[in-house]
């Protein structure tokens, strides 16, 4: 089982190495970064792998999309969940409806949100409204296609 | 290739597959049906480290894309995007920000009593794991 515990190792220093390459930005706006970092990591796992007679290509090919997904999904909700950061906002105690709508757009409302749509290059602001950029469009697509 | 690789790439395909086809209330179900199978298939076949691997790649997979989904039809900003990409003008975060506390009732999380909202013990717990998540991002990086 030395192969599970180093493809287990593996996961975690894409994690440590992801985290360190953002740089506190989100994942969302870097995640071309994130995903050269688990490409790198991965690549020599795997060839390490396969030059010490382990794990076949297939099955750590596999276990490594599943590993960069779960990583992505579960960082992104620690980021940008309104749901979890109004349970936080909680934790200190009761607040009406008003109250914690109020927070959360304070803290992250529309204004943060077209920052950060921004700064992915998913829009671009135009002499008079907000424009959606090709990449914008093509996210779009995308997610109402895997919906 | 091996039948444990064809084992692998075929319930990769049809993990994938199902996370599309499937309706999502029965994918977890569909998913876990997988796996099982899956597991039963590739340790007749070659038990040992190639199969935990891939076993544990595939079920990190699955729960991926549970997450992946959540994300695609709860995220704000993508909901912000999409109006804006229909050149929908009257773009409203605060609605979906308040669609979250109805959210976070009906799972449980809070209780209201009139308009004031408390933490269930299951809305504390889940605050304590985030919470340990958090520490655990910060101190990797």
């Amino acid at each position: 089982m030395t192969d599970v515990a180093i493809a287990l190792g593996a996961f975690l220093l894409a994690m440590i190495c992801s985290d360190l390459v953002l740089n506190g930005a989100k994942i969302q706006t870097g995640l071309a970064r994130a995903l050269a970092v688990y490409a790198a990591i991965g690549s020599g796992t795997l060839l390490y792998l396969q030059l010490a007679g382990g794990a076949g290509a297939i099955a750590f090919a596999i276990y490594w999309a599943g590993a960069f997904l779960s990583w992505f999904g579960v960082r992104s909700h620690l980021e940008s969940s309104i749901l979890l950061r109004m349970l936080a906002l909680l934790q200190s105690g009761s607040k009406t409806k008003g109250e914690l709508i109020d927070e959360c757009e304070r803290s992250y409302g529309e204004v943060q949100r077209v920052e950060e749509l921004l700064r992915a290059g998913l829009v671009t602001c135009g002499p008079e409204t907000i424009e959606v950029t090709r990449k914008g469009r093509f996210v779009v697509r995308a997610a109402a296609w895997l919906q | 290739m091996s039948a444990h690789a064809l084992i692998g790439i075929a319930s990769f395909v049809l993990m994938t597959g199902s996370f599309y086809f499937v309706r999502p209330s029965v994918f977890l179900a569909v998913a876990l049906g997988i796996l099982a199978l899956s597991a039963m298939a590739s340790w007749q076949v070659a038990a040992g480290a190639h199969t935990v691997i891939m076993l544990l790649g595939l079920a990190l997979y699955g729960f991926g894309l549970l997450i992946v989904r959540i994300m695609l039809r709860r995220s704000v900003s993508l909901h912000l995007l999409s109006r804006y990409a229909s050149g929908d003008a009257a773009a409203s975060v605060r609605t979906d920000i308040a669609s979250r506390l109805q959210d976070a009732e009906h799972h449980g999380l809070v209780t209201r009593s009139d308009d004031v909202y408390t933490l269930t013990r299951f809305g504390r717990c889940i605050v304590w794991l985030t919470g340990v998540l958090r520490v655990a991002i910060r101190a990797a990086s």
